[in-house]
């Protein structure tokens, strides 16, 4: 799998952009950007609330990276940063259920996914896997998973965190981030399964 | 004793974060247990389709502007601004003359010096001169009344002197000369009077005898009528009876030769 390392230039434009360097802090924001908005996008599969979470998590950067003390843990540092706004949108969001019309979007989502499910197991699979794109469907996989999962999950398997970096963003035990991830592989598979989305589908369809 | 790998060893070894004595029990424990090493292997396949997702292209990455040359400012700024308004509300108010104070009389406001209102000795003085203006103009009117009341007295007095001083006969010529101009007068409306009633009188005659006339006309025509009726209705009478006669004879004379057999 694709392990993204902490870039190698980041360690330096951390240190300049301490200093007040501008120009550190904006390459310091373009290397670090598209990481952290897939993060957000993967999270609530929405670019609205992911640009919303990204330009918080940058401003809130942008604030305190003074406060940092290790540079070395910069990544946990903004990933951690993100969770937590990721974590205030979906309060948000909820909030919003005390006036129901406003929540029609997320509501037709999930809406979208049930009648999906339920399309691909009762047709052909071939036919509709055809007609439906493989991303949106892994979107909607994924969207599934409670929302603690999600977040291991997206950490691990598109952003690349060690085990212990994701215990590090989440404050909790590495066993219970390993635990997360084996319910959350054991989910997607069986869900994927139903839709008749595998290797053999995949190769055909590519 | 047997091992067996906890769910969070499979996913250690999954991501590759197992320490190398801890992999290599699990590489023996799934050359042992194949199902294990299938079922990590079906784990396996859901991350590469899960990976199948790329990431997304950002729209815009907006650069971020550092105001550290003027942080300073901007964390004063706000008060800065506080107190210029401050002063500039405190120099509309000396510019506009704007005063206020607050002492035993109550709290003043106003756009002028100000200044405090009369004392009670004041406003009973005022009251006084007041008082008196009014009682001084009501004895001026009282005065002059008196004035006009003696003049008017006196002018009579004097009519009274001067009527009595008059001789009798020409008080009794006066009188006549009166009494015989009243008279005319009365004569001159009689006059009127009569011509009017004549004349209505006169209208009221003509009028009821042009009515009684008209009246009458009818009446008689209405009699002539009513005998050209009777004379109608006797001539019809009369035709019937002839007729009824002139049948009974008819009948009469059918009957006789019968008796006559």
């Amino acid at each position: 799998m694709k392990e993204i390392t902490l870039m190698p230039q980041t360690d330096f434009l951390i240190a300049a952009a301490k200093n007040g360097d501008p120009i550190a802090l904006n390459q310091l924001v373009k290397l670090w950007y598209k990481r952290i908005y897939n993060f957000g996008y993967k999270y609530f599969s929405d670019h609205d609330q992911a640009m919303e979470v990204t330009q918080k998590t940058f401003i809130s950067m942008n604030k305190n990276l003074k406060t940092l003390k290790d540079e070395a843990s910069f990544k946990s540092w903004l990933y951690r940063i993100a969770a937590n706004y990721c974590h205030e949108e979906v309060r948000r969001q909820k909030r919003k259920w005390v006036f129901p019309f406003m929540k029609v979007q997320s509501k037709d989502d999930q809406d979208f996914i049930q009648n999906t499910a339920a399309t691909w197991r009762e047709s052909d699979p071939d036919r509709e896997y055809a007609q439906t794109e493989l991303k949106g469907l892994l979107k909607k996989a994924l969207k599934i998973l409670p929302e603690e999962q999600r977040m291991v999950v997206i950490m691990k398997e598109y952003e690349g965190l060690k085990i212990r970096e994701i215990a590090e963003v989440m404050s909790i035990s590495e066993n219970t981030v390993k635990s997360r991830l084996y319910y959350a592989l054991g989910s997607l598979k069986k869900q994927l399964e139903q839709w008749n989305i595998n290797k053999e589908t995949i190769h055909y369809e590519l | 004793m047997s091992y067996k790998p906890t769910n969070e060893d499979l996913m250690a070894y999954l991501y590759g974060e197992l320490d190398e004595s801890a992999k290599a029990q699990l590489d023996q424990y799934f050359k042992e247990h194949p199902e294990a090493r299938t079922e990590l292997t079906e784990m396996e396949e859901t991350r590469v389709l899960m990976s199948q997702w790329e990431d997304e292209e950002v729209p815009v990455i907006p650069g971020f502007i550092q105001p550290h040359e003027n942080s300073e400012w901007l964390y004063w700024r706000k008060y800065v601004a506080i107190a210029a308004s401050i002063l500039l509300i405190i120099t509309l108010g000396w510019a506009s003359k704007f005063n206020v104070s607050y002492g035993e009389d109550g709290f003043h406001a106003g756009f002028t010096a100000l200044s405090d209102g009369l004392s009670m000795e004041e406003v009973a003085e005022l009251l006084a001169k007041e008082r008196e203006n009014i009682l001084a103009e009501v004895d001026n009117d009282l005065q002059g009344l008196q004035v006009g009341i003696n003049d008017n007295r006196s002018f009579m007095e004097n009519s009274m002197e001067r009527f009595n001083e008059l001789p009798e006969d020409q008080i009794n010529n006066l009188l006549s000369e009166q009494k015989q101009q009243i008279v005319a007068e009365m004569n001159q409306l009689s006059d009127k009077l009569t011509d009017d009633y004549r004349e209505v009188f006169r209208q009221l005659v003509v009028s009821f005898s042009n009515n009684f006339e008209t009246q009458r006309i009818q009446d008689l025509r209405n009699v002539e009528a009513a005998f050209n009726d009777l004379e109608d209705a006797i001539t019809s009478k009369q035709e019937v009876f002839e007729e009824a006669l002139y049948s009974l004879s008819v009948e009469v004379d059918a009957l006789t030769p019968n008796n006559n057999n």
